[in-house]
């Protein structure tokens, strides 16, 4: 269970070629034929670094404007959602938890459904706002439940947000049942599984600096999250704020899952399974476990949503969809495997 | 080096520490004693700063510890609880190497120094050779002393150990505290066996009630009166023929001479 003892940096070091090979070849896959090498040529002609007069327009639209930023985005969702797992099983002590344990999908998408549906505030705010306001809306309405004077109980937490995802997740039905457009709820329907049809550039430039400034303060907080494991009072012993440390992770956690869910929808069963799957690879250590989670989950979106969108074409399969099948069963080997629960 | 001083606490209503005090000097070793519910656990944590005291105060090196940061506090303060257990799956060097938390940064891997204490305080345990050997296989004895190692590579100036000769066989608990000794820090000790707390400690502070009853070296505070006083216990004061410590012997209340019971609390 504590393979790569000698040389941390390797799991890293290769999770980080492949997810870069994974954005890579994904971007090559598709209705129209590119190699892989062409893709490199257009990321090098774009990125001003070489330029390859042999690369057509056309293709170059292809890649650059229609599966890079898909592709980038699958992984930068997928390393996001991953850590968030990986530490709010952590900081609640649940293996079971995920990125959406505070109520944030719901609370996302019933901010989506208000906007989508109802039309309020559809111009100003966009889908995308309105999922992000209603994930930090939920995700207060958890923390208020759940706090007591400036603690946080990690069960009442879990149960608060289970509380909180349930009304949510009744008032988006109620909202769907009662506007009842059939369009608009088939829009919906693609919203909750999960989809990053559609992505920009833009889409990217707002998750990038999120997502890597999300993780490296996980990262960053790894130590002292080693020392929860004897529960907090001996965390204390060791010289670690714990309220203060699940303060921060919980809030950057948020964040980044609000934002995150706004641009792809809910997309399950990554922040669930790669923790779990990079656990096995590095141990628990979060140093390692961490990066190793994060680029463990962008490869692993990477190629569900290349499943996602070429698998029925030319129709869509919504990427959660993708994520549940394949997602579901690993994580029942998974845990077969496993001497311990996790 | 660390005094508590007046320490009062109470939870859920019941006072569970009535004005307790315990300090130490470096180099010292107090026995925390008392029956079962004196407070022992209780004055240790208030003493780590682990429960804020109702009133009272905790001074570290002479500065008070409400004004210091848990980190800081850290360094120079380790503290052993009773039967920590964890459902993470971790190996002896993990759990052992966890005692370094406080004195690294965040992004700072671990260090040839932090390796060279962890080895050290492997060897004084008796676990070189285990490091990895998950924490789940260790016998409760074994899990005392990687505990105690943790505590080691802390470096710490003062050490508040929990019944730390709790699952240890009379061989270990002998060495364990043997090593305590000649670690010559600060340290005080919560005992159950007055026995072992007679043979070590230099100093012996008896609990009762939440409240200090007697302080002082083992054989002045150690006598049959006391032991019957504070435990309801008829107790026979001897001394040890080699190192001229007290020992106690116990005497069953079924061979006894028929104590009255009435009105006994």
């Amino acid at each position: 269970m504590t393979r790569g003892r000698l040389r941390p940096w390797i799991p890293a070091l290769v999770g980080l070629v492949l997810a870069l090979g994974s954005i890579i070849v994904a971007s090559a896959i598709g209705p129209s034929s590119v190699g892989p090498a062409d893709v490199w040529a257009v990321v090098l002609n774009k990125l001003g670094l070489a330029s390859h007069r042999d690369v057509s327009p056309i293709m170059q639209a292809i890649v650059w404007d229609l599966r890079m930023p898909r592709t980038v985005l699958a992984a930068l969702v997928g390393a996001g959602l991953a850590v968030a797992g990986a530490v709010m099983q952590a900081v609640t002590r649940n293996p079971l938890a995920d990125p959406y344990l505070l109520g944030l999908s719901s609370g996302a998408a019933l901010g989506a459904v208000v906007v989508l549906v109802l039309g309020v505030a559809a111009g100003s705010l966009g889908v995308a706002g309105g999922a992000f306001i209603g994930a930090l809306v939920a995700f207060g309405f958890v923390i208020a439940i759940a706090v007591s004077g400036r603690r946080l109980d990690p069960a009442v937490t879990v149960l608060a947000g289970v509380a909180v995802g349930t009304i949510c997740a009744a008032l988006t039905s109620l909202i769907v049942v009662v506007a009842a457009n059939p369009f608009k709820t088939r829009e919906v329907d693609y919203w909750l599984l999960g989809s990053l049809a559609g992505t920009t550039w833009g889409n990217d430039l707002v998750a990038a600096p999120v997502v890597v400034a999300c993780v490296g303060v996980c990262i960053g907080c790894a130590r002292s999250l080693n020392a929860m494991a004897f529960g907090d009072s001996d965390a204390r012993a060791l010289g670690v704020d714990t309220t203060r440390l699940r303060w921060i992770l919980l809030v950057t956690c948020a964040l980044m899952t609000g934002v995150l869910v706004s641009l792809s929808g809910a997309i399950g069963f990554v922040g669930l399974l790669l923790p779990h799957a990079a656990r096995m690879i590095v141990g628990r250590d979060n140093r390692r476990l961490l990066p190793v989670s994060a680029l463990a989950g962008a490869i692993f979106l990477v190629w569900a949503d290349t499943v996602a969108r070429t698998a029925l074409q030319p129709r869509e399969i919504p990427v959660g969809v993708v994520t549940a099948l394949v997602g579901a069963p690993a994580f029942a080997l998974l845990i077969r495997q496993r001497r311990r629960a996790p | 080096m660390l005094a508590a001083t007046n320490i009062t606490w109470s939870a859920g209503g019941a006072l569970i520490l009535d004005g307790a005090s315990v300090q130490v000097d470096a180099g010292r070793l107090v026995g925390l004693i008392g029956p079962n519910g004196s407070g022992k656990t209780s004055l240790l944590r208030c003493a780590a700063a682990l429960t804020a005291a109702d009133s009272g105060e905790v001074m570290l090196d002479g500065a008070d510890v409400r004004a210091m940061r848990r980190r800081a506090i850290a360094r120079r303060l380790a503290f052993v609880e009773q039967d920590a257990d964890t459902d993470v799956e971790l190996e002896v060097r993990d759990v052992v190497l966890l005692g370094r938390t406080p004195h690294r940064r965040a992004f700072e891997p671990d260090t040839a120094e932090d390796l060279s204490l962890l080895a050290v305080a492997l060897e004084r345990t008796g676990l070189t050779g285990r490091e990895h050997q998950s924490w789940h296989t260790l016998s409760g004895g074994e899990r005392q002393r990687a505990r105690i190692a943790r505590a080691l590579v802390q470096q710490p100036e003062v050490l508040l150990l929990d019944e730390p000769t709790n699952h240890l066989d009379v061989a270990h608990q002998l060495e364990l505290l043997d090593l305590v000794r000649s670690l010559e820090l600060a340290t005080v000790a919560a005992l159950h066996d007055l026995n072992l707390a007679a043979a070590f400690c230099d100093e012996i502070v008896v609990l009762a009630k939440g409240r200090v009853v007697a302080t002082g070296p083992p054989p002045e505070v150690l006598t049959a009166e006391l032991i019957d006083d504070v435990y309801d216990v008829e107790a026979i004061v001897g001394e040890h023929p080699v190192t001229g410590r007290p020992t106690i012997v116990f005497t069953p209340r079924t061979r006894g001479r028929g104590r009255q019971t009435a009105g006994g609390d």
